[in-house]
C-alpha cells in the first residue's frame, strides 16, 4: 500500500498519507461503467477503523454508485474494494450495512420488526437478549415509546431513524450512509446529524457518509472526500481537523467548507 | 352560539346512523322483483310449470330441508368446493412462488400455465371423469383445477413486482433466500395471494357446477340437474338460489380475511 501514500491535499487521491491494512475500507483504482456510461473513474479511498468520512460531489458524480459497490449491490467492476481485508465481491459486503436515501422499510412491519431485519445471521430471534438488544438500539435512536408503529405512521424523520437503527443491529464493520438526511427539514436534519454523531462517538463504528450537504459533509466528518466530473474521480480530500464537539457555527468550518466548494469548482 | 354547536353535534350523530343502514337499499331492488314474480306468475304471465311463484320455491326448499335431504346435498357441495380451494390454492402458492422468484421456474411454466387457463372448465370434465371416474376424486380435483389459476397467476405477478427497493435491503442485510422469502417477499405479495384467493374462490364454484351437473348423485349442482329431469323449476330456482347464497358467503369470508390480514 506505501506506494499509495500521497500527501495530504493531493488532487487525485482520497488516500490517507499512512493508508494500511489495518484501515477498514480500502478501494483502488475502482471503475464502475454502465454500458458506455462511465460512472466512477479510477477511485482511490481508505477510511481507517472508526474514522468518519464524507462523500461530496454534484449530481451524477457517482456518490451512489460508490456505496452500491462496497454494500456488494453492484458486483460487476474493475479495480479493488476492500472491507475488513475482503473484496467486497467475496463476502467483504457482509460486513457492510447500509442506510440508504429513502427509508425503505417493510411497511407490514412494526418498528422492532423492522430493525431485526438487521440482525445478523446466527442471532437467535427468540432469544430474550435479542429483543433486549433491538429495544436498546431503538433508544439509541430516539424512539423509545414507538416499538410497535408501523412505518405508515412515523414522520420521515422518525423512519430514517429507524432505518439507521437497522443498520447498527448489522454491527457492520463500516456503516454506508447514502444523503440519509436530504429529504428532512432543516430542523428534523439538525437533529439527525447529531444523533448520528452520538452513535457513532459511542459504538466506533466506521462510517461512510455520502451527501451533496457541505455544510453537513464539514460538520460531521474526520475527511471529507470530494468526488468531481462525470466521470467521478476523486478531485481532492479534504481533513477536518476540528475538535469535537464542534459547533457548526465554528469559524475553522466556515474555512473548511470554502476548501470543499473550491475543490468542487463551484 | 349554542344553539349552532348543538345543531352540528346532532347531526353528526346522526350520519351514521343513517350510513350504517345504507346497505338495506341494495335489497330494495330484488325484494321488488321478488313482489314483481309473485305477481306475473299469479296473473297467468307465465306458467306454474315454467315459473313457479316464489312461496312454491320456499315451501319445496323448507320441506327438504324439514325432511334433512337438503342438508345432504349441502354438505356434499360445501365439502367438494372446500377441499377443492384447498388443493388449488396449495399447488398455486407452490407454483406461483417459485415462478415468481425463478425466472427459470417462470420460463419454464409461465406460458404453458398462461395458456391452460384459458381452457373451459366444461372441457376438462369429460377427461377427469375417464382418468378418475365418477367418484369424488374427480370432482374436488376439477374444482382444484378451477382454484388453481387466479391463486397462480395473482401470487406469480405479485412475487414478481416486489419492490426492488426492499429486495436490496434484504440483499444488503444478507438475509439469505429463505428468509427473504419469509419475511420480504411473501408478505409483499400477501395482497396479490388474497386476491388471487378470491378469484379461486369464485371459480371453484363455477366449477363444481359443472362437475356436479354431469356426474353426480348428491349436491346441489345434482339438486339442480335433477329439478330438470323432474320438470320442477321450483327446485332448479332454489338451486341457484343456494349457489348465489354460498357463492357470497365464501366471497364475504375470504374479504374479511382480506381486511384482517392487510391492516396497513
Amino acid at each position: 500500500m506505501s506506494s499509495l501514500n500521497k500527501k495530504q491535499g493531493d488532487t487525485s487521491s482520497g488516500q490517507r498519507p499512512n493508508a494500511n491494512d489495518k484501515d477498514a475500507l480500502v478501494v483502488h483504482d475502482l471503475t464502475k461503467r454502465y454500458d458506455e456510461t462511465v460512472a466512477l473513474d479510477g477511485i482511490d479511498l481508505a477510511v481507517a477503523d472508526g474514522e468518519f468520512v464524507s462523500v461530496v460531489g454534484p449530481s451524477g458524480c457517482g456518490k451512489s454508485t460508490l456505496l452500491r459497490v462496497l454494500s456488494g449491490l453492484e458486483e460487476r467492476f474493475s479495480g479493488r474494494a476492500v472491507v475488513d481485508g475482503e473484496d467486497v465481491r467475496d463476502g467483504g459486503s457482509d460486513d457492510v450495512g447500509m442506510v440508504f436515501q429513502e427509508p425503505r422499510l417493510l411497511p407490514w412491519a412494526d418498528v422492532r420488526e423492522n430493525v431485526a431485519v438487521g440482525l445478523p445471521a446466527g442471532v437467535d430471534a427468540d432469544d430474550p437478549k435479542t429483543a433486549t438488544r433491538i429495544d436498546d438500539l431503538i433508544e439509541t435512536v430516539g424512539l423509545s415509546g414507538f416499538e410497535d408503529h408501523r412505518p405508515g405512521g412515523l414522520s420521515g424523520g422518525m423512519a430514517q431513524r429507524v432505518s439507521l437503527a437497522r443498520g447498527l443491529a448489522y454491527q457492520p464493520s463500516v456503516l454506508l450512509l447514502d444523503e440519509p438526511f436530504s429529504a428532512l427539514d432543516q430542523l428534523t436534519k439538525y437533529e439527525q446529524q447529531d444523533n448520528l454523531l452520538e452513535v457513532w462517538e459511542a459504538r466506533g463504528t466506521t462510517v461512510v457518509l455520502v451527501t451533496h450537504d457541505i455544510e453537513e459533509a464539514a460538520y460531521l466528518s474526520d475527511r471529507v472526500v470530494v468526488l468531481g466530473g462525470q466521470p467521478g474521480r476523486v478531485v481532492e480530500a479534504v481533513d477536518v481537523d476540528i475538535a469535537r464537539p464542534r459547533r457548526r457555527t465554528d469559524e475553522q468550518l466556515v474555512a473548511i467548507r470554502e476548501a470543499i466548494t473550491g475543490a468542487l469548482g463551484v | 352560539m349554542a344553539t349552532t354547536g348543538r345543531t352540528y353535534t346532532v347531526g353528526r350523530a346522526a350520519l351514521p346512523n343513517a350510513d350504517r343502514f345504507r346497505w338495506l337499499l341494495g335489497l330494495v331492488v330484488p325484494a321488488v322483483l321478488v313482489v314483481v314474480w309473485h305477481l306475473a306468475v299469479s296473473v297467468g304471465v307465465f306458467a306454474p310449470h315454467q315459473l313457479p311463484e316464489p312461496l312454491r320455491v320456499l315451501t319445496t326448499f323448507y320441506g327438504m330441508a324439514a325432511s334433512g335431504e337438503l342438508w345432504g346435498h349441502i354438505a356434499v357441495t360445501v365439502q367438494r368446493v372446500l377441499f377443492g380451494v384447498i388443493i388449488g390454492v396449495v399447488v398455486g402458492v407452490l407454483f406461483g412462488t417459485l415462478t415468481g422468484y425463478y425466472r427459470l421456474a417462470n420460463d419454464l411454466f409461465d406460458p404453458l400455465f398462461q395458456s391452460m387457463k384459458n381452457i373451459p372448465s366444461l372441457a376438462w370434465v369429460p377427461l377427469f371423469l375417464l382418468w378418475f371416474g365418477i367418484g369424488e376424486s374427480a370432482k374436488v380435483l376439477l374444482i382444484a383445477v378451477g382454484a388453481f389459476f387466479p391463486v397462480y397467476l395473482n401470487l406469480s405477478t405479485g412475487i414478481a413486482g416486489v419492490s426492488e427497493d426492499l429486495l436490496e435491503v434484504a440483499a444488503v442485510y444478507d438475509l439469505g433466500r429463505i428468509e427473504e422469502l419469509r419475511r420480504v417477499i411473501l408478505p409483499a405479495a400477501l395482497p396479490s395471494l388474497l386476491v388471487g384467493i378470491r378469484g379461486g374462490v369464485g371459480l371453484a364454484w363455477m366449477f363444481v357446477v359443472a362437475a356436479e351437473l354431469i356426474a353426480a348423485s348428491q349436491g346441489i349442482g345434482f339438486l339442480l340437474s335433477d329439478g330438470r329431469t323432474l320438470a320442477r323449476p321450483d327446485i332448479i330456482i332454489g338451486s341457484i338460489l343456494l349457489f348465489a347464497f354460498f357463492g357470497n358467503l365464501s366471497d364475504l369470508g375470504v374479504k374479511e380475511v382480506e381486511k384482517r390480514v392487510i391492516t396497513q
